[in-house]
């Protein structure tokens, strides 16, 4: 329980969560969308260090693949908003097709999950789950294009317009990304869970650090420490002090007034997403580097959650609250032995005392 | 500079659904002017004044935008971020300040769209103190200019409500706008904060600027308007000079009905 051996674990995935908590958040503060995707950034990033490492053939280490997996979930996250959350927003006609297509897909993301064996073999059936998530996969363009079709006759568009709900439609779609991007994973690189090949890690990683403690801190938990803390000291910067950060609060503040003071919109939310996976794509790369292994397409789903559950414990919409809340998870993960009931009845707790989360501020009332 | 209008409205139309609230507008807004939209409640002005910074997009019609170098841009279609860029400003009837931070920043952020940098160089430019220094001390002269300097560390939504009216024209005017766009600019002054924002919209005009605003407050129009558009049901009942239009019995029945009959 209150090892000083648990302590050390839970600030390291307290850094972990708040790292990927801050996608949520700001995500959230801009466009108030929950973009329950962004733990499949947090995948694709460890994936991505594990492409990169692999393409340089021994010669890479993971400390440098980071940078690629950063741009790569940069790219991903911004991709994920151009073609599934902005024609929502946009109101653009084909909104509520994709947004139909999308919900097909989850449908389907089920009767996949379902159909691939019970729970002790879920997860061995490589050759089951590739036939099964390319079908899958080969169903978006043809339901893509059926909608689209379906909208050029008018089938679409006026009729379902006017039942839809944009915020619900955007949830739901995140979710469906969510799936999408976890199948995408699979067929990639398969179901086993990979590791970072020895060659590719320093040694200094896994050497005690001589802090004078009287507990042992291997050198990846500092690293990931170290890390954490000069990335939200950056985004802080980045967020008060930079013309981008300036367009970001007014964004979320007044995205109307902002546009109206020549605040390119839909470039600070796509900066904003890139920003946030890429934040996210770090913290993939450490938990694969601090748990030695364990990089699968499943393995964004419970600390996506967990960041979640963060951003909201701290109040959602606030990258401070999202950072506390981390660590605050983090350490309830520690002291637990990594028990999620716990997590999430701490979440609960904090709610029923303070609704809005600890630095929640009370909703804006707009004129 | 040109003799063009620096704003053209033509067969102007946007419809909600089942109701036209803009029905075939035409209108012109001369270079160097205040012009004037006014008419009863629901006219459909602020409707108008949606068209033109592109927060609501037209059915039909077209609204030309003549930039002070001589070349027009049409602005149906267009993104509001992208139609305040090439120099077009507005208030809000109801007041839409940034209320939880500084006056300061407010303005700081209307000065956003004047620095024509990429994310790139936003990102990779932790602006430098001279900077810095620059943007804020032209904050201040915005906030000189409309009688607000000593209020820049004030929260927005703690200044008293004439001076958030004038903290947004402030903000408006950092966007270095050729036309301004005023959304009841007097609504809720006294007769002596009214008479000091006539002065101070004169002043805007004297900077070369054209002003085009929506206006309730008759003495107000009257008293600095070069041109006044009068808009009832979405349709433009009279145009003229304040006096031609006080005088047009269509103005007069729109106002004061029509219980004669």
């Amino acid at each position: 329980m209150f090892t000083a051996e648990n302590l050390v674990n839970a600030l390291s995935l307290g850094a972990l969560y708040a790292l990927i908590a801050v996608g949520y958040t700001m995500v959230y503060g801009i466009i108030k969308l929950i973009n329950f995707a962004h733990g499949e950034i947090y995948m694709l990033g460890a994936f991505g260090a594990l492409l990169a490492v692999d393409l340089g053939h021994g010669s890479a280490n993971v400390l440098l693949a980071v940078v690629p997996a950063m741009l790569l979930c940069a790219a991903v996250g911004m991709s994920v908003d151009w073609t599934a959350y902005l024609p929502l927003r946009r109101r653009l006609p084909r909104a509520d097709a994709l947004s139909i297509a999308l919900l097909a897909l989850l449908g389907v993301g089920a009767i996949f999950y379902k159909l691939t064996g019970d729970s002790t073999h879920r997860w061995h059936a490589p050759a089951a789950h590739t036939a099964i998530g390319w079908s899958v996969l080969a169903l978006v363009p043809v339901v893509i294009l059926a909608l689209a079709l379906g909208e050029k006759a008018g089938l679409l568009g006026r009729s379902l317009g006017r039942v839809h709900s944009e915020r619900l439609n955007a949830l739901i779609t995140a979710i469906g990304m969510s799936l999408i991007l976890q199948t995408l994973a699979q067929l990639v690189w398969g179901a086993e869970p990979r590791a970072f090949p020895e060659a590719a890690l320093p040694e200094f990683l896994s050497a005690p650090v001589p802090l004078g403690l009287p507990v042992t801190v291997l050198g990846k938990e500092l690293l990931i420490w170290v890390t954490a803390l000069a990335m939200m000291l950056g985004l802080h910067l980045l967020v008060s002090r930079t013309r981008m950060g300036m367009a970001m609060r007014a964004c979320a503040m007044d995205q109307e007034t902002a546009a109206l003071m020549g605040v390119s919109v839909d470039r600070v939310i796509a900066f904003t997403f890139a920003l946030g996976s890429a934040m996210a794509a770090v913290a993939g790369v450490l938990y694969a580097v601090k748990v030695g292994g364990g990089i699968s397409y499943r393995m964004g789903y419970y600390p996506g959650l967990l960041a979640f559950a963060a951003a909201v414990l701290g109040g959602i919409g606030n990258i401070r609250g999202a950072t506390l809340g981390g660590v605050l998870i983090g350490m309830v993960q520690g002291f637990t032995g990594g028990t999620f009931s716990a997590a999430f009845l701490v979440m609960i707790l904090v709610l029923l005392v303070l609704p809005r989360g600890l630095l929640g501020e009370p909703q804006a009332s707009r004129a | 500079m040109s003799d063009a209008p620096v704003l053209a409205v033509t067969k102007l139309r946007k419809q909600f659904g089942g109701v036209v609230a803009v029905k075939d507008v035409d209108f012109e807004v001369r270079r160097g002017s205040i012009t004037a939209l006014i008419g009863p409640n629901g006219a459909g002005k602020t409707t108008v004044f949606n068209l033109v910074t592109g927060n609501y997009e037209a059915t039909a019609g077209s609204v030309s935008f003549t930039a002070p170098d001589g070349v027009a841009h049409a602005l149906v279609g267009r993104r509001p971020d992208r139609i305040a860029r090439l120099g077009i400003a507005r208030t809000f009837q109801n007041i839409r300040l940034f209320g939880d931070v500084p006056t300061l920043d407010n303005v700081k952020l209307g000065l956003h769209s004047r620095t024509r940098a990429g994310v790139l160089a936003a990102l990779l430019r932790l602006p430098a103190a001279r900077e810095e220094r620059d943007v804020r001390a032209a904050a201040y002269r915005y906030l000189d200019f409309v009688g607000l300097a000593d209020k820049s560390h004030a929260l927005a939504r703690n200044l008293p409500y004439g001076e958030q009216r004038r903290l947004e024209i402030a903000r408006a005017l950092a966007l270095a706008p050729s036309l301004l766009l005023l959304d009841e600019p007097a609504a809720g002054m006294n007769p002596q904060e009214t008479a000091d924002l006539m002065g101070l919209i004169r002043r805007i005009r004297d900077l070369g600027m054209t002003v085009l605003l929506i206006e309730h407050d008759m003495k107000l129009v009257m008293g600095i308007s070069d041109h006044v558009v009068v808009l009832d049901h979405g349709e433009v009942i009279a145009a003229g000079t304040p006096g031609a239009v006080r005088a047009d019995p269509a103005v007069v029945r729109a106002y004061l009905g029509n219980e004669e009959l």
